[in-house]
């Protein structure tokens, strides 16, 4: 017995496990002291842009009378100052670049969950109604992944990433790819596009107005496929916003006249635009709008440029005045 | 399940610790129980046919093995049984759908009625692999080369064996069986190295292979939208795709194989460091080349026949080498390059020895190796075209067109024009990512040159810790950091 003892115990094996510990204990420390500066180079440049506004409805401390959630064309497309000078209302622009309701569903759960609105926008382009499969830029979103709202409505995209990212140590680490290097390079570690950031978020209240100039638009004849799951979500939303009194508005975004023709199924989904609204809350098509003929106000195909944004946001405004849905 | 997945990262190590927790006698049920999991992982419902083959080979391999070795006749039947079964199950999944359309077509231009109807059937990963593994056993049999296993147990983790099971290295019984039953025990050194080897797989996999994939899909997928550079920068690319992809794959079976305690075969030896087309075949794949030359090129007669047949075993060989590859022209025409290659280099090379004392390049003996580690290079990469390529018709096309407009491009890059310089030379990627590739291959190339003296693990192990931790930290940085993680399977796995 004293034998076996020595020989599980003898130096060498002690010298082999003290080795593989320190080998190991080593390289947690060295991941670890990646992770948390890439973290920082992340906050800088790349997730920061909708770092503050997450954070805000993460801790509850960002609301408004008129809250506006969507993709892109939601958060270049609404100046909330334009618009609380319109309306008298306090509004605030929580749109994320590139996110569908399929995505941003987990943010805006959190934001019904404590805030006062009166009315929130759920602003969205053609392909808003499409099937998300993806998880776009997924860095934004993993310092909340312990919010319950934020990660179910993530695992509904991607269950196995979103799992893995929440639970398995430096999992993280893999998901700075080539979009990220890219960015780092390409802004040659300018920090000003930090103070970029902070004016979205704090002087433009999330908005992001864009001035680039139109650019070579390719048609391609475009028919979406409207995805069931992403029309549950919506009812979802719509009753649960409802149930707390808070109105819903239902955004068609402008898009380029030349750009509507080649979208098959437009008619389908404004009907169907219309019938998640219903009696209880708005469908605004703006794809009637006298801007969609303007290509002077548009970047692209869907996109308006900041002019654009602005001559769109008061547009907007008018409309809410007179659907009279805010209280004075 | 992939290499490069998580599944599997949490699967190896917990195999690992349980083999070696495990008593001796009950390790081949946990490696069996492992590696149908490992297949199960991608279809549960296709390890039948692995079942089915295992049975089906052991039971004609113990069959063959009641008659004496001078009693083939007796045997032959059951061999055939056994070659039947495999090729029969190889045909049906990965040929029968090609060979119908090929019928189809050629009755069509004959003008005569045919009607076979197409399966839909999903290819069984690894079907060629483990089907030539197990034909190799039973002909190894079937000749008294070794004698049939005994162990039913044994004889299925053979043929199931998961670190080389859907990719190779394709082993031979005379290897495997034997490892399979001998007691390994934990040893610190066999450990580390095969960890090292893992991760430098890994590294070949998910950093070069994964990152040149972006690009060479991109012009392979839409070639016609190309010419000249971006199509031999795609080419080029490609063969180090194929290559970190493949060899990635060897490098983490062999590895983890050793983990274990099991020594498989070497599959690749540096092979674009060949300086002829027969050396590369000697130093690409060899597990499938051995094969092929065993099973084979030496039953119709190998070299031992007159000119003209030997050179039509070579040819015959590479053809169903392509074949062997998969169910479609591309890869013929890819494998009768290759035979056609090999055929013109014995035919040319007294020739060429002539030429090259006549110009006096074997006096300039560096300068010659170069020359002829280029020559051969540049001729496997032209071949991988049609490797690569989607149809024989875009594989045409790149071929016709693979020096059109270099002048014109050339100029278009080196006037600075962005638009150009993104198109042609970067193939629509930025900058960084296309130098993050160069660098890792020349990173790879690099390695692969100090190998020719001296294997990196054994310079590694003798250099001191500092170093040796160094260049691992830096190993399993890299790979996490610029792996590209999407899910890629590696190429062979369809095979």
């Amino acid at each position: 017995m004293k034998a076996t003892h020595l020989y599980i115990f003898n130096s060498n094996k002690i010298r082999i496990i003290a080795r593989v510990l320190l080998f190991n204990i080593l390289l947690i420390v060295i991941l670890k002291l990646i992770g948390y500066g890439l973290d920082n180079l992340i906050n800088a440049k790349y997730a920061l842009r909708h770092k503050a506004k997450i954070d805000g409805v993460m801790d509850h401390t960002l609301d408004s009378d008129i809250a506006i959630f969507g993709s892109s064309v939601a958060y270049t497309h609404f100046n909330p100052s334009i618009i609380s000078s319109k309306v008298n209302k306090t509004c605030y622009n929580f749109g994320l670049d590139g996110t569908p309701l399929n995505e941003y569903k987990g943010i805006l759960n959190e934001f019904l969950s404590y805030s006062t609105a009166e009315v929130i926008v759920l602003a969205g382009t053609y392909s808003e109604l499409a099937e998300r499969t993806q998880i776009y830029e997924f860095k934004k979103y993993e310092p909340y992944l312990g919010n319950e709202n934020l990660y179910n409505a993530l695992s509904d995209i991607d269950s196995e990433l979103a799992w893995k990212s929440r639970y398995v140590p430096f999992y993280n680490l893999i998901q700075y790819n080539k979009d990220f290097y890219d960015i780092l390079v390409e802004t040659k570690f300018d920090f000003k596009l930090l103070d970029h950031n902070i004016a979205d978020a704090k002087d433009y209240k999330g908005f992001h107005p864009v001035t680039i100039d139109w650019s070579n638009q390719k048609y391609d004849t475009i028919k979406v496929e409207i995805s069931e799951k992403t029309i549950i979500n919506y009812q979802e939303i719509l009753r649960k916003a409802n149930s707390k009194g808070i109105k819903v508005i239902l955004v068609l975004s402008p898009i380029y006249i030349q750009g509507q023709r080649h979208i098959v199924n437009l008619n389908q989904i404004k009907d169907v635009y219309k019938n998640l609204a219903g009696e209880e809350n708005i469908f605004m098509d703006f794809t009637q709008s006298d801007i969609c003929n303007r290509k002077e106000l548009f970047r692209n195909n869907t996109h308006l440029n900041a002019k654009g944004a602005n001559i769109f946001s008061a547009e907007f405004s008018a409309k809410l005045n007179k659907a009279d849905l805010i209280g004075s | 399940m992939l290499f490069n997945s998580f599944e599997f990262l949490v699967f190896f190590p917990t195999v690992a610790l349980l083999y070696f927790l495990f008593p001796y006698r009950f390790r081949w049920v946990l490696l069996l129980i492992a590696s149908y999991t490992f297949y199960m992982f991608w279809r549960v419902d296709y390890a039948i046919i692995l079942v089915i083959s295992t049975l089906i080979d052991y039971g004609c391999s113990r069959m063959m093995d009641k008659y004496p070795e001078e009693e083939r006749d007796k045997r032959k039947p059951w061999l055939w049984v056994s070659m039947l079964s495999n090729l029969g199950i190889l045909f049906t999944f990965k040929y029968y759908n090609f060979f119908n359309t090929a019928a189809k077509d050629l009755a069509e231009v004959l003008g005569v009625g045919y009607a076979a109807p197409a399966f839909e059937l999903l290819l069984p990963m690894g079907i060629s692999f483990y089907t030539f593994q197990t034909m190799s056993y039973t002909i190894d049999v079937y000749y008294g080369r070794i004698k049939a296993e005994k162990h039913l147990g044994i004889f299925a983790l053979f043929v199931i064996f998961f670190p080389q099971l859907v990719a190779g290295p394709i082993e031979r019984a005379g290897n495997l069986l034997d490892q399979l039953r001998k007691k390994h025990d934990f040893n610190y050194q066999r450990v580390t190295d095969g960890l090292k080897l893992m991760a430098w797989g890994l590294f070949k996999k998910v950093v070069i292979a994964d990152r040149l994939a972006v690009m060479v899909n991109q012009v392979y997928n839409n070639p016609t939208d190309y010419e000249g550079i971006p199509l031999i920068i795609a080419t080029v690319f490609f063969a180090f795709q194929i290559y970190c992809d493949f060899s990635g794959y060897s490098d983490i079976a062999i590895g983890s194989a050793q983990v274990m305690g099991f020594r498989l075969m070497e599959n690749f030896r540096r092979p674009y460091f060949s300086k002829s087309i027969r050396e590369f075949w000697g130093r690409w794949h060899i597990s499938l080349s051995t094969w092929f030359r065993d099973y084979l090129y030496i039953p119709l007669g190998g070299n031992r026949v007159l000119k003209w047949r030997w050179y039509y075993n070579i040819f015959i060989v590479f053809l169903v080498s392509g074949l062997w590859h998969g169910a479609n022209w591309t890869f013929i025409v890819w494998g009768a390059l290759h035979g056609f290659y090999q055929v013109f280099g014995f035919l040319t090379s007294k020739r060429r020895d002539m030429l090259v004392r006549k110009i006096g390049l074997d006096r300039h003996e560096d300068f010659y190796r170069v020359v002829q580690v280029g020559t051969t290079f540049a001729l496997v990469c032209f071949a991988w075209i049609y490797f690569r390529a989607n149809s024989i018709g875009d594989a045409w096309y790149i071929t016709t067109h693979i020096f059109s407009g270099l002048a014109e491009s050339a100029k278009a890059i080196v006037s600075n024009v962005d638009f150009a310089r993104l198109k042609l030379l970067y193939i629509g990627q930025q900058i960084e990512h296309y130098a993050l590739a160069i660098c890792f291959i020349l990173i790879l190339v690099l390695a692969e040159l100090f190998q020719r003296k001296k294997s990196l693990r054994s310079a590694m192990s003798n250099a001191s810790i500092i170093y040796r931790w160094g260049l691992t930290y830096a190993l399993i940085i890299t790979i996490i950091l610029f792996g590209v993680y999407e899910s890629n399977a590696f190429i062979y796995f369809q095979f």
